[in-house]
């Protein structure tokens, strides 16, 4: 019955994640579209595997999809080290996600911290 | 809330960092070091939702050789994606003719050499491991 159990659980764990695993998409001639972080952004902590800050300096490249939107990710840090951190776009603003289920993060964005550009 | 990785890709993984240790570090070239950057993200998938990624951006740096072949190894960092979640570790790869193998620091390859277009891995030169940007962000290495 345990066994059972086990077997269920990783297939639905696996069956949620593939919704939630955003897929590569080719690179444009002009290249990937990418955000670059020009001020450290900090995330509220909700937990230690989530990302804690991205770093100035940091590109997040759109080369990937889910759901019909655009990620931007690259690496931001956690308790534990560094970590994958992503970025979609809603209106005219971006929300950042973290973890393989997408949390939303809720930082302050400085203006300016966030500057959209191209990832050759 | 640690997670706990499906055995292949834990395995694999754990290969590639673990033995990292018994390779010999290489002096930095006035010039600095040769180095592999991803200009496409690169996916190796097995199971269905695994994998594992050099992203676009990141930067292998040649700074170590094998300690058995002699062969350059280029180091740096890889996503690892399972069903629980999704972890940042060390990896280091070899060249091969058409594109680089997943190996360990004895040049013991891990997985089937990639193949990979010319334009997706590109040969740089760049400056020491520490401090180095594996986003392709800050300081662009040489190239």
């Amino acid at each position: 019955m345990r066994t059972i159990s086990l077997v269920a659980a990783i297939g639905l764990a696996a069956c949620g994640s593939g919704v939630h695993s955003p897929t590569l998409i080719p690179k444009p001639s002009d290249g990937y579209q990418a955000l670059r972080i020009n001020q450290q952004i900090d995330f509220p902590y909700e937990a230690d595997w989530l990302p804690r800050k991205i770093e100035r300096g940091t590109v997040l490249i759109g080369d990937r999809a889910s759901g019909g939107a655009l990620h931007y990710c690259g690496l931001g840090t956690s308790t534990f080290g560094p970590v994958q951190v992503c970025a979609v776009k809603r209106g005219q603003k971006f929300v950042f996600l973290g973890g393989i289920l997408e949390y939303e993060l809720r930082p302050s964005v400085p203006p300016g911290a966030v500057e959209e550009t191209r990832f050759q | 809330m640690r997670r706990t990785p499906p055995v292949l890709i834990a395995l694999v993984s754990a290969m590639a960092t673990a033995g990292c240790a018994p390779s010999a570090a290489i002096p930095e070239p006035p010039g600095g070091y040769p180095a592999l950057r991803f200009t496409q993200t690169v996916r190796i998938a097995n199971l269905p939702g695994n994998y594992m990624e050099f992203w676009a951006g990141s930067v292998l740096v040649g700074d170590r050789a094998s300690a058995t072949t002699g062969e350059r190894l280029y180091c740096g960092q890889m996503a690892v994606r399972d069903w629980f979640g999704q972890e940042i570790r060390g990896a280091c790869v070899a060249k091969r003719d058409r594109g680089f193998v997943l190996v360990s620091s004895d040049g013991i390859e891990l997985l089937r050499p990639r193949d990979v277009p010319a334009d997706d891995l590109k040969e740089i030169t760049t400056a020491r491991r520490q401090g180095l940007d594996v986003s392709g962000a800050t300081t662009p290495p040489r190239e």
